[in-house]
């Protein structure tokens, strides 16, 4: 906003003055400046610690990761990360496919309702959204008060991983919905159109037609998705069952209980990676935004 | 309306005349709301769309993004279930068809316009519908590539001779390609006829305004037989009209403006005529257009001889042949029921 404004100004005086041109085209970088420093200080230099930090901590060696990748108590931890948001990916994905299709595919009341839920959803803080389910599936919470009135013993639902995953969903399940929105929006009916007219029913006409279309949307939301619930912190903590620990919860623990800075610094390198391989290998394997985006 | 097998019928109308929602209810995407549209004595309206083996050309394609231009091609054939080997031939042939076999690997964002036109051409006609409906398929196209699908449709028409409806507002269009022309205005057919006698004894001033140029004029019955009172240019000879009604009182004359003649001495044939002054002249290069007005009624004459090239502001006599003046009935007042042909509704049109 503030760029475009101001190169509005910039291009306003053109021909004007020759210095003008030179200033402007240093504009921009001026106006990137504040920007890039903030990233350089808050972003690329503590990640620089960090990685300094899980390879010289407490002395100059690659045993962080050693120990990381040696004990199955760890392995199983990452496993676990990779597990849940997994999970949480495609739960989301089913949830919200439907729910993204229906607003996508109906301009009246029902989408914009449906829509509307979605981003209120997506506004409200993700930690009153996790204290809720702590009510919603608590001891005396709705959903164990309909299992005695049932006349049967509620089962633990809380701090399991069950929780966990539901609290996730809940969270992330508005981005999901919003990535597949972006791309199932630009889908043109015209096209289901033309597929009916040259005989495909309803149902054919999506799976040979809006499916492949967004597909795109389904990638990008997953994604997404599983890069969020692969760090997630907040909610397997609240929620979940300390036996399920995921990656964040282990870096945290390392740093508050056990002081090990190197051993934290290096779980934190291998989540980071991990996180990168995801999004260079989705994008490798099906950068579909870029074919017809 | 009725459309013979293999016939290539326009719609013809502009925006809003109810053309394309005629289209949409005959590929059944939209309900009748009055009538029948039949297909060999069968009526459609029961048929949903995927059922009707109608083809349909959309105006900004609607081909398959992610399907090759093979593949979009072969789109209805493998919904009616052809094994492969007949689905690759067919394809094949259609592609041959249209001048694209080379490019059957592409995708459609690598065509330009006028391919991508074809390929949705060869996607509507390969699993050979009883017709293919095409709405405005040229409408995204430049003025030069537009005339050179329109010989590429006419032609693909006669070798196929599938049944073809077309959809247009561009009354050159219309013209060029068409068997017969339906000319659509305010969601009613106002007249159906092969396109030399739409543009020569069109129905009402609607069709006479909208297809081609026109010099339209108000003509009172008198006393004189053969004549007419037209207030602007006065008492002009019309020729017999065939179904003359005896409560007729006004018509619409009409008279194109390649029959209006600058009158330079005496001419042979009975002329009407009128001085008037040349307020502009429009030269297209091969022929001009002067306009003026006589007595507030605006006239255009086409000339299309270069010689004696008249000066805006000059006054010249013009005259145009009785025997090229068009007569239009007006409906006495009150008796706006004949109005209403056999053709009133959009949705009593009949195939």
């Amino acid at each position: 906003m503030t760029q475009s404004v101001a190169n509005g100004t910039a291009s306003l005086e053109r021909g004007a003055n020759p210095t003008i041109k030179q200033k402007q085209q240093a504009f921009p970088l001026v106006l990137l400046a504040p920007c890039v420093v903030f990233l350089l200080v808050m972003f690329v230099a503590p990640l620089i610690y960090v990685i300094v930090l899980s390879v010289t901590e407490p002395r100059i060696s690659a045993e962080n990761y050693e120990r990381i990748f040696a004990s199955p108590v760890y392995l199983r931890v990452l496993w676990n990360t990779f597990q849940t948001a997994l999970t949480v990916t495609l739960v989301s994905l089913t949830l919200g496919y439907p729910l993204a299709y229906v607003i996508a595919r109906r301009s009246d009341w029902l989408g914009t309702c449906l829509l509307a839920i979605v981003v209120i959803s997506f506004w409200t803080g993700f930690v009153v959204r996790t204290y809720a389910w702590l009510i919603i599936l608590g001891n005396r919470g709705p959903v164990s008060n309909i299992f005695h009135w049932l006349g049967w013993e509620p089962p633990q639902l809380l701090f399991t991983s069950f929780s966990s995953t539901v609290g996730m969903v809940h969270i992330l399940l508005p981005f999901m919905v919003l990535a597949l929105l972006s791309v199932m929006k630009k889908i043109d009916a015209l096209h289901l159109r033309a597929a009916n007219s040259l005989g495909a029913p309803p149902f054919t006409a999506f799976r040979t037609v809006f499916l492949p279309l967004s597909l795109a949307g389904v990638v990008n939301g997953s994604i997404l998705v599983f890069t969020f619930a692969l760090g997630f912190y907040i909610t397997p903590i609240l929620l979940g069952s300390p036996r399920d620990l995921m990656i964040s919860q282990l870096i945290n623990q390392q740093i508050e209980e056990v002081l090990n800075w190197g051993f934290a610094s290096a779980l934190s390198i291998v989540l980071l990676s991990a996180t990168l391989v995801t999004i260079i290998v989705g994008n490798k394997l099906f950068g579909l935004d870029r074919l017809w985006g | 309306m009725d459309i013979e097998r293999g016939e290539f019928v326009t719609f013809l109308g502009p925006s809003g005349s109810g053309k394309t929602t005629t289209l949409t209810m005959i590929a059944g995407f939209e309900d009748v709301t009055s009538g029948q549209i039949l297909l060999d004595g069968r009526d459609l309206s029961n048929l949903r769309p995927w059922k009707r083996n109608i083809g349909m050309v959309f105006q900004n394609y609607a081909l398959f993004p992610h399907l090759t231009v093979a593949d979009n091609v072969a789109f209805p054939l493998r919904m009616r279930g052809w094994p492969k080997p007949e689905r690759r031939q067919r394809v094949g042939e259609m592609l041959d068809l249209v001048g694209l076999h080379m490019f059957a690997e592409r995708y459609p964002r690598e065509l330009s316009g006028g391919q991508q036109q074809r390929v949705a051409l060869a996607r509507g006609l390969v699993f050979s519908p009883d017709v293919v409906l095409l709405d405005e398929p040229l409408g995204a196209l430049d003025k030069n590539l537009r005339e050179q699908m329109q010989i590429e449709i006419k032609r693909i028409h006669r070798e196929v001779g599938i049944t073809t409806i077309y959809v247009t507002h561009d009354q050159t269009e219309a013209m060029t390609m068409s068997d017969r022309i339906a000319v659509f205005s305010n969601g009613r057919v106002e007249q159906i006829a092969a396109p030399l006698d739409i543009y020569h004894t069109p129905a009402t001033r609607h069709v006479a305004g909208f297809v081609g140029e026109t010099n339209l004029m108000l003509g009172r019955v008198t006393e004189k037989e053969g004549c007419l009172q037209v207030a602007e240019l006065g008492l002009i000879k019309v020729p017999p009209h065939r179904n003359r009604h005896e409560a007729v009182t006004e018509y619409d004359v009409i008279v194109r403006p390649e029959h209006m003649k600058v009158v330079r001495g005496s001419e042979a044939c009975d002329l009407n005529t009128f001085e008037m002054t040349v307020e502009t002249v429009i030269n297209y290069g091969d022929r001009l257009t002067l306009v003026g007005s006589k007595g507030g009624l605006p006239i255009r004459v086409r000339l299309n001889s270069l010689d004696n090239l008249p000066l805006e502001g000059e006054v010249l006599v013009f005259g145009w042949c009785p025997k090229d003046t068009h007569l239009i009935p007006r409906q006495p007042a009150g008796d706006r029921s004949q109005d209403r042909s056999p053709l009133r509704t959009v949705a009593g049109a009949l195939y």
